[in-house]
């Protein structure tokens, strides 16, 4: 069984989506990133991030992540703090839903995958 | 005719060569006391816990850091079974102490109050946590980046005392 399976699958996606991005959002260290941005498919997004971080089907690229943070970091100052509450929220999120700390660590092995690319190193 | 001539621009010369001197050297002194003196000597910086906004600035924290902590899954295990009057106190404390302010913080009392906890599997990530609680919470009051990392650079410094390493 995947880990994508043993989280619950889409299901549980759709149930992280919502908690992940009401607690992003409700971070002002962070909030300020997702100003003037398209929120429909700001979701779009996140679903796919997450899915990704599931272990799930997805098509992420690394070029992608590195692509669309890209004017983040230069002109926002995107840094390592911000990410930091990303995992955070993810982690907060993972615990709301029940997921126990193994599991959460594997998830998060996998978001902090991404770090390089998201921070354009 | 001719020695006049002559000894009317040396006299001028010099009395223009003593008189331009002692204006020069007038202006100098006058720009020197308009520089200094009538300006009150430059204040001594305030300190960060000032900056912040004191006492008052702390009680906001306090408010809003605790009820972003118990909001989270991830870390409220470890406020289980709690005196949550007495964590009150302490949070305080703690924010007072991270804002620079008069505290009366010991690593020791620190390393001693998180033993169980690390026993109970408090680690790094927890603490991480509690650092983006206090980033976002410093956040949500106003309070701009930089201060955030003065704040967050003395909340960090505590890492290994609650982390008993």
């Amino acid at each position: 069984m995947s880990l994508y399976e043993e989280l619950g699958g889409e299901a549980a996606i759709n149930a992280a989506v919502d908690i992940f991005y009401r607690r992003v959002l409700g971070d002002a260290y962070v909030s300020r990133f997702f100003e003037d941005i398209d929120m429909e498919k700001q979701a779009g997004k996140q679903k796919a991030f997450l899915t990704m971080v599931f272990g799930g089907p997805n098509s992420y690229t690394g070029l992608d992540m590195r692509e669309g943070h890209k004017h983040m970091v230069e002109k926002l100052g995107l840094n390592a703090s911000h990410f930091e509450h990303i995992l955070a929220h993810l982690r907060s999120t993972l615990a709301e839903l029940g997921v126990g700390n193994d599991k959460i660590q594997e998830v998060i092995n996998i978001a902090d995958s991404v770090r390089a690319d998201v921070l354009n190193k | 005719m001719h020695l006049e001539a002559l000894i009317y621009p040396l006299i001028l010369f010099g009395v223009l060569g003593v008189i331009v001197p002692l204006f020069l050297a007038g202006a100098a002194d006058k720009a020197r006391a308009e520089g200094s003196a009538p300006k009150p000597a430059k204040q001594e910086e305030a300190s960060l816990y000032e900056q912040l906004g004191g006492n008052a600035a702390v009680n906001a924290a306090v408010d809003i850091f605790y009820r972003r902590v118990l909001a989270d899954a991830y870390v409220t295990p470890f406020f289980e079974g709690v005196d949550m009057d007495k964590q009150a106190a302490k949070q305080k404390a703690f924010l007072t102490m991270v804002f620079g302010g008069p505290n009366s913080y010991t690593g020791l009392d620190m390393r001693e109050g998180h033993k169980h906890l690390v026993n109970q599997g408090l680690d790094e990530s927890h603490f991480e946590h509690i650092l983006a609680h206090l980033r976002s919470t410093l956040a949500e009051l106003g309070v701009g980046e930089d201060k955030i990392s003065e704040v967050i650079a003395i909340a960090d410094s505590v890492r290994d005392d609650v982390l008993d390493r």
